[in-house]
């Protein structure tokens, strides 16, 4: 029960050649995450950016264990604090889960649970590892809403889901997250069911929190806008592999992966000219080649040459501690955006 | 609470009202008109003439109407062709057999029908779950009365485990306070009385039960399923909260809600499983009373079960309706 994760060196957490591969009677195997590599230091916020598919969604599920039991195979390894939680027994997951690692969901509304009061929701964290008693659980959940900005917390607390707005359900999400100041914290699109001037409060609570917790930050967002607002390095996925790795300004201004370069271009930017169309990345995230055959981006790439079918691409390091999985990346590129607008 | 509750009872009143409209219509459009249909064969002009006299059938239609409306708050249902015994009083002698026995059902279909349908969803594609739903379809297929005869056969005749007959063994003697059996050993302390009513209840129970459970199986079964995959489970999962709590707080009061409906819903199979099974296992209650009734055309006693029914219905609607409001804010009325 009381299974406590060493402080040591090193990163806090560090996911090497994760796999995840859904195998349901009579359907045709998905590897939705096929061998993703990247760490995560302690106070350090990441981002895993990509579109819907990449695996992005798969990879925080495996690391935290919340995939279904039956029909998903998870391979590779997630060191956290020195022990590998793909390794460790369901029960033990379950005490470290809320306790050392939280998460936050993407639709709060239905990642509340409609009949039951907020302040349950908030007190069952509290007093399951936390050892509270219920009243000081209460004091503390009122505490806790306080802090992350819902006005009344008293009154918060006796009403349910529905009666709250949805900023509010967010945040009452992230006090249940936060509750135990776990060392690592994982928002799934946190920002994408909400109003974009109620996304901009949400992030900052949450740059907030993390820097006042010293809780590390998995950021997983298909918005590389959201990203260039907090993460300290970003991990570009597609089709389940990173495909680029770098210092958020590095990558933002030089970014070496065609994919990258796409999704950069793929922002609406207010200084373009009136009347000229918005980039697109052509195709679909369906239209992927098996990396076995060559790079997935391949039949979406404007980069593509004939090297790319020989063979998945070598993740390739560069000299400013960025890495990317292509043959022929884009290295001339200056800034696709200018770097002081991404990062603002 | 206490608004909502009133509310629904005060909605009570025109559902009543329409239908005391249309059992007075029903009664009046009977071929013959009423006095023909209370006589029956027996009816002779001058008869015929002293009926509508007495049941002031002369009167103009809206005084009729009034003076029936008028016996109905007094709780007069009128007298039965059969027994000659008012109705009511032939009611609150039978309704507790029938209170007995949907009683028993009920906790059966539900007792066992929620458990059961949870595990089979939690252990989906299993054995137990295939079985689950295999024998659910049986038992909603199986019309009631031919089920009834089954199990008599067996466990009555056959193994001579339970007693087919009856609500209570003859000559047991049992002393009667409210009618329903069991509940007037365990009053009394007559232990044996009571066990000896049980155990009469346990074949009509499963019988009647039959329907209700296999739905009540599926619709568990179906929801849990739902359940399982929503979002907020998988948030409470994520909090590391033990087993017992994903499972009774998150889980299982959701999963229960489409339930709770349903068992509103199949108070009336209950009532209408009870009518039959009550005559297979010629079991004293409404069900063999209203039987007997529709066979000799005894409109005073059907007219008073029409609206007994109706009242009944509506009451368990509410109830459920109440228990639905405790376990669903989002109904609530502000």
């Amino acid at each position: 029960m009381t299974m406590v994760v060493e402080r040591q060196a090193g990163p806090l957490l560090e996911v090497s050649d994760l796999s995840v591969v859904f195998r349901r009677r009579g359907q045709r195997e998905v590897r939705a995450v096929d061998g993703i590599s990247f760490t995560v230091d302690s106070g350090e916020v990441v981002g895993l950016v990509g579109e819907s598919g990449c695996g992005k969604s798969v990879t925080a599920l495996a690391v935290t264990g919340l995939l279904p039991p039956r029909g998903v195979e998870v391979g590779g390894q997630a060191r956290f604090g020195g022990t590998d939680l793909l390794a460790l027994d369901p029960r033990t997951r379950r005490d470290l889960r809320g306790r050392e690692l939280a998460m936050v969901f993407q639709d709060p509304i239905s990642s509340l649970n409609p009949v039951v009061p907020i302040g349950v929701q908030v007190t069952e964290v509290l007093t399951r590892h936390r050892e509270m008693s219920l009243r000081a659980a209460k004091v503390e959940a009122a505490g806790l809403l306080d802090r992350v900005g819902i006005p009344d917390p008293q009154r918060r607390l006796r009403e349910y889901p529905h009666q709250l707005s949805g900023g509010m359900r967010q945040r009452a999400l992230i006090a249940m997250a936060v509750a135990c100041q776990p060392r690592l914290l994982i928002a799934d699109e946190p920002t994408t069911a909400l109003d974009v001037t109620i996304q901009a409060q949400i992030l900052e609570l949450l740059k907030e929190l993390v820097r006042e917790l010293n809780t590390a930050l998995i950021m997983i967002t298909h918005d590389l806008g959201v990203v260039a607002g907090m993460c300290d390095r970003i991990n570009v996925l597609y089709a389940g592999k990173v495909v680029e790795s770098a210092e958020r300004r590095a990558l933002f201004a030089a970014p070496h992966h065609p994919y990258t370069v796409g999704l950069l271009k793929s922002i609406p930017r207010l200084d373009a000219a009136r009347g000229e169309p918005l980039h697109a990345i052509p195709g679909s995230v369906r239209d992927v080649l098996p990396w076995q055959e060559g790079c997935a981006f391949t039949p979406r790439c404007p980069r593509r040459v004939e090297q790319c079918l020989d063979g998945p691409p070598e993740l390739t390091p560069a000299a400013d501690g960025r890495a990317y999985r292509c043959v022929n990346p884009d290295l001339t590129t200056g800034p696709v955006r200018p770097a002081a607008t991404a990062a603002s | 609470m206490a608004r909502f509750i009133v509310r629904r009872l005060l909605q009570l009143i025109p559902t009543l009202a329409a239908l005391s409209v249309l059992l007075f219509i029903w009664l009046r459009a009977l071929p013959g008109g009423p006095e023909a249909a209370l006589l029956g064969e027996r009816a002779t002009p001058e008869t015929q003439a002293a009926i509508r006299e007495r049941l002031g059938l002369d009167e103009p239609i809206l005084g009729q109407y009034a003076a029936y409306v008028r016996q109905l708050l007094q709780l007069d249902f009128g007298t039965s062709t059969q027994t000659r015994q008012p109705v009511l009083e032939e009611f609150l002698n039978r309704f507790p057999g029938t209170i007995e026995l949907t009683a028993t059902a009920m906790v059966i279909a539900v007792g066992v029908g929620i458990p059961l349908g949870y595990f089979a969803a939690r252990r989906r594609g299993s054995l137990l779950d295939n079985l689950t739903v295999g024998g659910s379809m049986v038992g909603i297929c199986t019309p009631i009365f031919f089920l009834a005869f089954v199990l008599k056969w067996i466990f009555g005749e056959n193994l001579g485990w339970l007693p087919t007959i009856g609500r209570q063994s003859p000559g047991a003697g049992a002393t009667h306070i409210t009618n329903l059996f069991v509940l007037d050993g365990i009053i009394t302390r007559e232990w044996d009385a009571a066990w000896d009513a049980f155990l009469h209840l346990l074949l009509p129970g499963i019988a009647v039960a039959s329907i209700p459970f296999a739905i009540i199986v599926r619709m568990t079964r179906a929801s849990v399923l739902e359940v399982l995959g929503e979002d907020y489970v998988r948030t409470a999962e994520s909090k590391g909260l033990t087993h017992r709590v994903v499972r009774g707080r998150h889980v299982l009061r959701n999963a229960l809600l489409p339930v709770v409906t349903a068992i509103g819903v199949l108070t009336g199979a209950l009532l209408s499983g009870a009518v039959l099974t009550e005559t297979v296992f010629a079991f004293n209650g409404i069900g063999l009373f209203v039987y007997e009734a529709i066979r000799n055309a005894d409109y005073p006693v059907l007219m008073g079960f029409i609206m007994f029914i109706a009242f009944t219905f509506v009451m368990v609607n509410l109830l459920v309706d109440i228990s639905y409001s405790i376990i669903d804010p989002r109904v609530r009325v502000n």
